[in-house]
């Protein structure tokens, strides 16, 4: 049987791992999948302690944390779309209007 | 699940009913007209009216432990729309000018207003996280709402990115709190803290809460852009339209701000915690407030654009209000109540009055462009004189009533050196507001004729006016806030 | 899934590695969640994605892990905090609890949390709508070629 401490080390690292995507991808659709990377890590956190303890409001979180990610897809995605059209690029160093 | 929990959740429940109305109305309307504009602004009144009547019934905590209904909830709720109703007074012009969709507009400045709500009353960490995300996704689309423009393309973007990255820590934070506590029931949590309930399955863990505890830190500086979580508030104030970093840079701090007081002095870290860690967290919260003020300060001064000097000004503002949070007792509370509700009626004029000066085709953010307003627009000067004056903390006016608070409840705390700070940096903050006034009233423009331009009386004007008049009332007689709210908070 | 140059394969990459993620919930006998993590995520959300990519005709992105040194110092700066925060994790490793509880396999079910669901969280639930249609307002306002 595992233990939850596997569980948590599991989602600590995919946790750290879409954060340092975060910090070094340069392309918007892929910051947003590292975003997405990191709310999963956090899924895991809550699933196991949820299971361990033997409560369940931490799997109603993960239910929401889903339906709020797919809300900001929804958004990203849009924001990402319309920056597109004005300048056909999503890579954030090209994005330098609001800088100083 | 009964009567008295809708009554509870009634401002919540007008609100976003007028949210939909509003919807409802712009989508079968032939010719677009002003009409969501007055629908957002007798909602948000009616909101303001629900919540007016709620203050004087027993507090509870509706749905079974998922939503605070009493004073402070009420108190909130209050300025949240009273903040929705100057926005949408103050939109009314600059929409037109740019020939603006105008109901989902509205649509999604009340929808943020329910996340807010949401926010300042969530008793259930899961409900502060969706009020969180309901405001903050509606904040993103607000920022980039003038599709054309790349700036504010850009200002969109970088605030969803940095977002969602903030929202992940801040859940981090959630999940590491809920697997030490077992729970995600505020009260409960504050009882564990207290050392009052017996303890929870599972051995508590105080290594892990605090680790927990840090990144919830993490997650809401972001949210209200403090110190070192400050880089992307500059650039989004400057490049979403101006009403709409009004209201982003006071309501949507604010609302981070009730929600950490909820979660800090009253969940997480009460007074008297058995939790060994709590005064670590404090200083981290200290030093979180005291670079904040310092920082924000001190880089406004060097600004030559009015848009970001406001912008980085936000930045000590928050560390001002982060400043009450961190002395963690009563007086720190009302501080931070007061200072939001002052702060609210300062900002948001201040950029209203941005808005009305603003060129169409974006230009008039120069501080240069100030030069000679007094003699252009005396009226308009006039208020932004005051709004200035209270900016910087000048006596007779509210933001001085506000940082005396604030600065009381550190001292109270022991933490004289942060009071200390604070004074500091609003000396240095003075000094940037006075400027404008100079520009304005002591400076000739050369190449410029003067023409005194007479006053439309139009709604960004009356909604200015109401706020400095409301400024101004409070504080001659800052007893009337300070009395309201000491008996709110009893 | 974060080295990959080309966008598609890291998506790609990204629904197989939420797939594995519904495995560990499966070890945990958590049912419920993750037949809704393979549709909600690897479903819906990652086909949005993609779809947004292959519409976007990108091309492949320039970035470097030593290029810049604000990059390479936040990288090690999260490495650091990765250390710590499983420090801390192996630290407490005897004060969180050892063994999966009992209830673990009810717990797990559409029912029990259908159940949670709609009868204790009903209020959240309803929130939620707010969340969703805030979204569907705003990414039709963003991304609609043309308003009226």
């Amino acid at each position: 049987m595992t233990s939850l401490a596997n569980y948590l080390i599991i989602s600590a690292i995919l946790f750290s791992i879409g954060a340092a995507g975060v910090l070094f991808r340069r392309n918007a659709i892929i910051i947003f999948m590292c975003i997405e990377l990191m709310l999963n890590a956090v899924n895991l956190t809550l699933i196991a302690f949820s299971q361990f303890l033997g409560e369940q409001s931490g799997q109603v979180l993960v239910f929401f944390v889903m339906t709020v990610a797919a809300a900001e897809a929804a958004v990203g995605l849009a924001i990402v779309i319309a920056i597109y059209r004005n300048k056909e690029t999503v890579h954030i160093d090209d994005l330098n209007l609001l800088k100083g | 699940m009964n009567y008295n929990d809708f009554i509870a959740v009634l401002p919540l429940i007008i609100l976003a009913m007028t949210g939909l109305a509003v919807m409802m109305w712009d989508a079968f309307e032939k010719v677009p007209s002003r009409s969501p504009l007055l629908l957002t602004v007798v909602g948000g009144m009616g909101a303001i009216v629900a919540a007016v009547a709620n203050l004087t019934a027993a507090p509870v905590i509706a749905f079974g432990g998922l939503f605070f209904s009493n004073t402070y909830t009420g108190f909130f709720t209050i300025i949240f729309s009273a903040a929705a109703v100057l926005s949408a007074l103050l939109s009314e012009q600059f929409l037109k000018e740019r020939e603006m969709i105008i109901g989902e507009y509205c649509a999604l400045i009340l929808f943020s207003v329910c996340g807010m709500v949401m926010m300042a009353s969530g008793a259930n960490l899961i409900v502060t996280f969706l009020g969180l995300e309901t405001m903050s996704i509606a904040f993103y689309v607000l920022a980039g709402i003038f599709r054309k423009e790349e700036s504010s393309n850009e200002a969109s973007l970088k605030y969803f990115l940095l977002g969602s990255f903030a929202t992940g820590f801040f859940l981090y934070g959630i999940a590491l709190v809920y697997g030490t506590t077992g729970t995600m029931n505020l009260a409960e949590i504050r009882t564990i803290m207290l050392g009052l309930a017996p303890k929870p399955a599972a051995t508590y863990s105080s290594l892990l809460l605090t680790l927990g505890m840090l990144f919830i830190i993490v997650g809401l500086a972001f949210k209200v852009s403090a110190f070192p979580f400050h880089q992307w508030a500059p650039d989004v104030y400057e490049g979403s339209p101006t009403v709409v970093a009004g209201f982003m840079s006071t309501a949507g701090k604010t609302a981070a701000f009730s929600s950490f007081i909820l979660l800090f002095p009253y969940a997480l870290l009460p007074t008297a915690a058995v939790h060994l860690g709590s005064e670590k967290i404090q200083i981290v919260l200290a030093i979180l407030a005291a670079c904040s003020m310092l920082y924000g300060n001190i880089v406004a001064v060097s600004q030559t654009r009015i848009k970001r000097m406001l912008a980085y000004s936000s930045i000590a503002h928050a560390g001002y209000m982060l400043l009450g949070v961190s002395a963690l007792n009563e007086n720190g509370i009302t501080g931070v109540a007061i200072y939001s509700a002052v702060y609210i009626l300062m900002q948001i004029s201040a950029f209203g009055i941005v808005s009305v000066l603003e060129k169409s085709d974006g230009n008039g953010f120069e501080l240069e462009d100030y030069v000679g307003l007094s003699k252009r627009r005396p009226w308009l000067a006039f208020l932004l004189a005051i709004i200035m004056l209270s900016l910087a903390g000048i006596p007779p006016f509210a933001g001085f009533f506000g940082k005396y608070y604030l600065f009381l409840a550190a001292i109270n705390a022991g933490m004289v050196w942060l009071a200390i700070v604070g004074v500091v940096s609003s000396i240095i903050a003075s000094y940037f507001y006075l400027r404008v006034i100079v520009l304005m009233y002591f400076r000739q423009a050369n190449d410029q004729v003067e023409v005194s331009v007479p006053e439309k009386i139009n709604t960004s004007f009356v909604a200015i006016a109401f706020a400095v008049a409301a400024l101004l009332v409070l504080g001659i007689y800052p007893s009337l806030l300070i009395n309201t709210i000491g008996y709110l908070f009893r | 899934m974060v080295t990959r140059k080309n966008a598609v394969s890291s998506a790609l990459l990204l629904v197989v590695t939420f797939c594995f993620l519904a495995g560990i919930y499966l070890t945990l006998q958590a049912q419920f969640l993750a037949v809704v993590q393979v549709a909600v995520y690897a479903g819906a959300i990652m086909v949005l994605v993609l779809f947004v990519i292959m519409l976007l005709n990108l091309k492949e992105e320039r970035f470097s892990l030593t290029g810049n040194w604000k990059t390479l110092l936040g990288v090690l700066g999260v490495g650091a905090i990765c250390a710590q925060v499983i420090a801390i994790i192996l630290l407490s490793k005897d004060k969180i609890p050892q063994t999966i509880s009992p209830k673990a396999a009810v717990q797990g079910t559409v029912e029990s949390v259908g159940m949670m669901l709609y009868q204790t969280y009903a209020f959240p639930f309803e929130m939620a709508s707010l969340v969703l249609i805030t979204a569907a307002v705003g990414a039709i306002v963003l991304a609609k070629k043309k308003l009226q």
